[in-house]
């Protein structure tokens, strides 16, 4: 079709009108377009960040990679220690101390370094098995190592456990449970609770222990049969010196130590105990040659108590060996002590000031000993404390016994 | 019979009388001390009770997180003798422990 110029000018006219004019639903529509576009905007925006946030929280391949490296090197690691087999536990234990020495008119020196592995060894929940050494650096250097204990313990049932070796003796408390130097609260034994004194500290044999419920107390028992202790002679040969009251692997008597101790705690906070114990002694002359068998007794008694920051202590011991007229030492004799302590922790500080009175009993005079010690205590944890203490000591005028001594130590407990 | 023969003689009636127990208990059988633990609810609280009461008596009290329960366990062998605890004692501390470390 052919358009005239009038007809040409006409169409142009509307054309122009129609592209120059849009309706008003036109601009309604677009509105609504913008609106959706922004919308979608906001929605990329918001997975992006998403995304991003998910891509720093997520372990990357090389991650994973990385840790199951580490996990095998712990499994190989683990399986190369465990020697002991899948049914059997070790554990290292132990403590360390060090101290310094000054005593009147005596020695001024660092007089303590000893270094205490425990080692523990458990198959099950039926056997455990406990060993201590004990290495002490002595005056000239040398060092010196002792089986402290090493005992075999069968957990029969909830109440009887059967023991067997060499342990720490059952007769008292404190050489039992309180002589590590991170557990006493003083930095030296009471008089007459070290070694060679009235308390006995170890023995070889076996016997059974355990606990039991008493109505609303509980009970504690400890019973053995053991080699007992061995008699040392004097320089001269004719006086009974110590009760050597260490375990050891003869018994020139040929009789067994039948003792223990039984403790009740009516309350959780207080414990009374009393340990017995009786058997036969015979002095050792070397080469074979053994005296005829006299009488030995060991009694004790011992209290524990605490409350709040206070812990009250105190025990008695006794040994006593019968006369022997036909030997080369006829006098017997009793040797004796007894420590009452008082410690205070202050709360909410590490520190501790410690009270405590002991005396030692002896046949011969330059062994007795009264003191009086008063220490302060600084725990830097529950397992390390550092100590210092002053002896108030009373003895034989010209013996070691009878000199004053400050203490300082530091004990360490792991 | 003399006091040694007389203590023998307790200490093996000791050991056969209360052994059941124990022979209950072969390797590789089941621990039904161990599951019955687990599954007893009041063995928390009654650890802490015992923690509480039993541990002061010689040392200071130990923070639970310085040992793992692997430690504990046989750590708590050691003290069960140490301490003259009943085996329930020591698996209610053991528990209390386990789940405080």
């Amino acid at each position: 079709m052919k358009l005239n110029n009038k007809q040409a000018a006409v169409a142009g006219a509307f054309a122009l009108l129609a592209g120059a004019a849009q309706p008003a639903w036109a601009d309604a529509e677009t509105d609504k377009l913008r609106a959706e576009i922004e919308q979608l905007k906001r929605e990329m925006r918001e997975l992006r960040s998403m995304l991003e946030r998910q891509k720093q929280d997520t372990a990357t391949k090389q991650d994973v990679q990385a840790v199951q490296s580490e996990v095998a090197q712990v499994r190989s690691s683990a399986q190369r220690s465990d020697m002991l087999g899948a049914n059997s536990m070790a554990h290292l234990a132990g403590y360390g101390d060090f101290g310094y020495a000054r005593r009147r008119n005596g020695e001024r020196a660092f007089n303590l370094v000893s270094f205490n592995p425990i080692f523990h060894f458990q198959y099950k929940d039926s056997l455990f098995f406990e060993t201590e050494l004990e290495t002490v650096l002595q005056a000239d250097g040398a060092t010196e190592v002792g089986l402290e204990y090493a005992n075999l313990n069968y957990f029969v049932n909830d109440y009887v456990t059967l023991f067997g070796g060499r342990f720490l003796s059952p007769i008292g408390f404190f050489r039992q449970n309180l002589h590590p130097s991170w557990l006493n609260k003083f930095a030296s034994a009471p008089p007459g609770f070290g070694h060679d004194g009235a308390a006995p500290t170890s023995d070889v044999g076996a016997g059974a222990r355990g606990g039991f419920h008493l109505g609303s107390a509980k009970a504690k028992y400890a019973l053995y049969l053991g080699n007992g202790p061995r008699l040392e002679l004097n320089a001269a040969g004719n006086e009974i010196e110590a009760i050597m009251a260490e375990g050891g692997t003869s018994n020139p008597a040929k009789t067994l130590l039948l003792g223990g101790r039984f403790a009740l705690q009516p309350l959780p906070n207080l414990e009374l105990g009393v340990s017995a114990g009786t058997s036969k002694v015979a002095v050792d002359l070397g080469g074979g040659v053994i005296e005829p068998e006299r009488n030995y007794r060991v009694s004790g008694a011992d209290l524990g108590y605490r409350w709040r920051g206070f812990d009250l202590r105190g025990e008695y011991i006794r040994q006593r060996v019968g006369n022997l007229d036909t030997s080369v030492a006829p006098d017997g004799g009793a040797w004796s002590a007894r420590y009452a302590q008082a410690a205070y922790r202050i709360p909410g500080s590490g520190w501790e000031p410690v009270l405590r009175w002991g005396r030692f009993t002896s046949p011969h005079e330059d062994q007795k000993q009264k003191q009086l010690g008063l220490g302060l205590n600084y725990w830097v944890a529950a397992n390390a404390v550092a100590k210092l203490g002053y002896e108030r000591n009373r003895g034989l005028a010209g013996t070691a016994n009878d000199a004053n001594r400050l203490l300082v130590q530091f004990a360490y407990g792991f | 019979m003399n006091l040694s023969k007389l203590a023998v003689a307790s200490l093996a009636t000791l050991s056969i009388v209360s052994g059941g127990n124990a022979l209950a208990q072969q390797p590789g059988a089941p621990k039904p001390a161990a599951a019955q633990q687990r599954a007893d609810p009041a063995a928390f609280a009654r650890g802490a009770k015992a923690w509480a009461g039993n541990c002061a008596q010689c040392h200071n009290m130990r923070d639970p997180k310085d040992f793992r329960d692997d430690q504990w366990k046989i750590i708590m062998s050691h003290m069960r003798i140490r301490a003259g605890l009943t085996g329930q004692e020591a698996r209610d501390i053991l528990r209390f422990l386990e789940a405080s470390n």
